[in-house]
């Protein structure tokens, strides 16, 4: 492997920015990702995918500026309808839904957006600059976490969720489980057999995480409750919506760094780990936020730090998934998959080496990711005023148009009715799990999760030649051993905690 | 009176007249003008795959130019579903007029050909090949984190230890190949199963699976370049040109049925396709596929690029299936 430069690419920068091309490329990729982030069932990956051809009409030392604003601004643009109306964008801002969407209920939509890009964009920043200071030790960071680690840290995960659901730890057990039993119907990666598909084909590939999940349980379920409690109505008055909460939310990000260097670098390290991703990256970082919070019992209830946690480690991914993406040209998630092929289509071939190979091209995208998220974030903040008045719309008027924007959404991720009538379900599903106080968080968790602690268990068990040894030989492995131990020792303990504190 | 009247006609005599006639209309000037020129209309190129994939980027790749070649838009659409039986119904079911045309991997064909049955309710042979792009054969890659302790092919083949092999499609071509190298040279090969070639390449990397078999592109070239994986042979009857220190195959005296281990872009059409469409749609293809462009690309890639016609395409994925039947048992682990 050749020497890594890691001045940051100052120079190469620099000189990037100094062409007007260069702005004009971010500011078009940021309005395309922006557009596509807003609107659910398409993100930044379908954004990619569809403009590749496009950058082939542009030089390949600046059309990556183009692509990597594409990238940031979806991210951030997809928490835009998770907060005002409880319909992630994109799956990544799943977890912003839980405290997000509380706010703009409570008439804080303007601070809830204004933590999410302030947040986001300082997120992205935080997570170049993890890139930049870690690109030396890269490989090995990136090389600490195979299949069995990768168990052990879902596994983490799953056993602190019950501590940390509603009212019944019962029945938090009982969501992840749920969720975790929804996620593995289809066809097992493993073993190639389907499972509860009940003979149909459409079944034969999951219930999809956009419209089972994000329109359905998030969305749809939001929809229900309003029909079905009317005095529950987003309606707030136009006067709480005032520039002051643009403020109120902006510093107050600035006066969390520990939260919010906390959520970066979970972003960025989960990032750099191949398959793990944004969704997962955002609920490792709400719950470890949540753990660490002197008031646990606030959060799903409009707590501004379920906000800062998800956005600033959703946004922080894309630093990390380029460790793994620009070091060794194996994609760190979807996305990259993608800015890699564009990579291959410019001839440049993705492996080791290519930071010296091609440093405009690299670092493009990495201050590309960078710069995006902070004009998308700006966008959000002065938009945010308007975006926030959506909220006052009479839910007489909001119902039937996010509806027919749920319905769309699902429509389009396929073109297949089938995804409508799958959201519908899952939508039903997400209105009795919050009616029964059984939790979206627990449930969300599970049918995320469920897939990759399944594949990772059957992978650690292959590599380790079908010998449970494999599970615990690695340093990595052990302390994550060690973790899942004290979460399940000092749970009930926390849990405790967390009650006494709602009781007081 | 007459504003009543005319008010009449307006509201409902007329548009109902013109929706009927717009039909009508259409429906018998259009294949007047199909038969005329084709192609007559855009292009469906329907892509087996996921936006991002390996197949999908490669597909919207070539659109550009696969448009300038036939004269009228070509339309990327992405459809795969559950071991792609979405796609394969949707050519299937097309119209037969040539304007849909199919992108698809010949292991994911072949894979239907081998265990035929399961979800998909049809012979994919019925399907007309248009064309395949083809590449170099693959290569088997060692991992230098391996702890097998072999340098060599020939070490690989004598090998008591278990050896860890990654599987990362339907049918993987290369490892079922080599698994049933295996069966033939009695070593012990495992499938270790990934979700895609990215976490096959990871795996290798960090030594998780021991053998990755896979198209010497440009990507894993750097790979081997960095140290990280050692080529041990390519499949096929002549060395490749940027690993000329590498054995092929024949040299290693590896049965010649194998020799066809690469990697298949097919080209299908629905059945029914008029011949003359097809040829069109091929001349098109190869037009792509030569196109100074293309070509360029493919050299920067460090990755040749061929072709099959229609006739030895289908003729060669016919007796590739036939063999792989025929040898199923011996790589059954492999057919997820």
């Amino acid at each position: 492997m050749g020497r890594i430069p890691v001045s940051g690419g100052v120079g190469v920068t620099l000189d990037a920015f100094l062409n007007p091309e260069v702005w004009m490329l971010i500011g078009a990729g940021s309005a395309v990702g922006y557009l596509f982030g807003i609107l659910p069932g398409l993100d930044g990956l379908i954004a990619l995918a569809l403009f590749a051809p496009v950058g082939l009409y542009l030089k390949a030392d600046v059309a990556f500026y183009f692509f990597a604003a594409m990238l940031g601004a979806a991210t951030f643009a997809g928490s835009v309808p998770a907060i005002l109306f409880s319909i992630p964008g994109t799956p990544f801002s799943l977890v912003t839904t839980f405290d997000g969407f509380t706010m703009s209920r409570q008439g804080r939509a303007m601070e809830a957006l204004a933590i999410s890009a302030v947040a986001s964009a300082l997120g992205a920043f935080i997570s170049v600059g993890f890139l930049i200071l870690s690109l030396p030790a890269a490989r090995q960071i990136v090389m600490l976490f195979g299949p069995a680690e990768k168990f052990w840290l879902v596994l983490c995960a799953f056993v602190i969720v019950p501590f940390l659901g509603g009212a019944d730890w019962l029945k938090g057990l009982v969501s992840v489980t749920l969720g975790v039993v929804l996620a593995s119907i289809g066809r097992s990666v493993v073993t190639g057999q389907f499972r509860y598909t009940f003979g149909t084909t459409y079944l034969g590939g999951g219930l999809g995480i956009i419209p089972f999940l994000a329109i359905g349980v998030f969305a749809i379920s939001v929809i229900l409750r309003m029909m079905s409690t009317p005095q529950q109505a987003i309606a707030v008055s136009a006067a709480k919506l005032e520039r002051r909460q643009m403020w109120t939310g902006a510093l107050y990000v600035l006066r969390r760094p520990v939260a919010l260097i906390r959520g970066s670098l979970i972003g960025a390290v989960v990032g750099a780990i191949p398959g793990l991703g944004g969704v997962t990256a955002s609920f490792l970082s709400y719950l470890a936020a949540r753990a660490s919070s002197k008031t646990p019992e606030k959060f799903g209830k409009g707590n501004p730090d379920g906000v800062l946690a998800p956005e600033s480690a959703n946004n922080a991914v894309q630093g990390g998934a380029a460790i793994t993406s620009l070091l060794l040209g194996i994609p760190g998630s979807l996305e990259w998959a993608v800015v890699l092929g564009i990579m291959v289509m410019y001839g440049i071939m993705p492996g080791p080496a290519l930071l010296t190979e091609y440093p405009d091209v690299v670092w493009g995208i990495i201050w590309g990711i960078a710069i995006s998220n902070a004009i998308a974030s700006s966008i959000g903040l002065l938009a945010g005023a308007q975006l926030a008045r959506l909220t006052a719309i009479k839910p007489l008027y909001i119902v039937p148009i996010v509806f027919i924007t749920c319905m769309v959404g699902a429509y389009l991720i396929n073109n297949s009715v089938w995804d409508c009538m799958i959201a519908l379900i899952g939508g039903l599903l997400g209105y009795f799990i919050h009616k029964m106080d059984y939790g979206h968080l627990p449930f969300a968790m599970g049918f995320i999760l469920g897939p990759y602690i399944e594949t990772n268990f059957y992978l650690a068990f292959q590599v380790g030649y079908h010998r449970f040894s494999g599970f615990f030989t690695s340093p990595a492995s052990i302390i994550l051993i060690i973790s899942c131990i004290a979460i399940v020792a000092l749970g009930p303990r926390l849990r405790r905690r967390l009650m006494r504190d709602v009781s007081k | 009176m007459e504003k009543k009247w005319i008010a009449r006609l307006l509201s409902g005599i007329v548009p109902v007249s013109v929706l009927t006639a717009l039909p009508l209309l259409i429906a018998f000037t259009q294949p007047a003008q199909a038969a005329e020129t084709f192609p007559s209309k855009s292009i469906k190129f329907t892509i087996c795959g996921s936006a991002g994939d390996a197949f999908d980027s490669v597909g919207r790749a070539i659109s550009p130019t696969l448009a300038k070649k036939l004269g009228v838009s070509v339309l990327p659409v992405d459809i795969k579903g559950p071991m792609n039986v979405d796609f394969f119904n949707a050519i299937r079911e097309a119209a037969p007029d040539g304007h849909t045309l199919g992108f698809v991997g010949g292991w994911e064909w072949l894979y239907y050909l081998v265990k035929p049955g399961g979800p998909l309710k049809f012979d994919v042979a019925t399907l007309p090949l248009v064309l395949a792009m083809t590449t170099y054969p693959d290569c088997v890659f060692l991992s230098a984190k391996s702890k097998l302790g072999i340098k060599t092919a020939q070490e690989l083949m004598s090998c008591k230890l278990p050896i860890r092999v990654a599987d990362y499609s339907g049918l993987t071509p290369g490892a079922v190949a080599l698994k049933i190298v295996s069966k033939d040279k009695g070593f012990d090969l495992r499938p270790v199963v990934l979700n895609s070639f990215s976490e096959a390449n990871m795996a290798t990397i960090r030594g998780d699976v021991d053998i990755l078999t896979a198209t010497p592109s440009g990507t894993l070239l750097k790979y081997v370049r960095s140290g990280d994986y050692s080529p041990l042979f390519v499949w096929g009857k002549e060395r490749f040109v940027n690993l000329p220190n590498t054995p092929c195959s024949r040299e290693l005296g590896i049965s010649q049925d194998l020799e066809g281990v690469m990697l298949r872009r097919l080209f299908p059409v629905p059945p029914g396709v008029p011949k003359d469409r097809i040829a069109k749609l091929s001349e098109g293809i190869k037009a792509t596929l030569t196109d100074p462009g293309v070509v360029a690309w493919a050299k920067k890639a460090e990755q040749p690029l061929t072709y099959e016609t229609a006739e030895e395409c289908t003729e060669r994925m016919a007796s590739l299936g036939e063999f792989y039947r025929k040898r199923s048992a011996d790589f059954q682990e492999f057919l997820k």
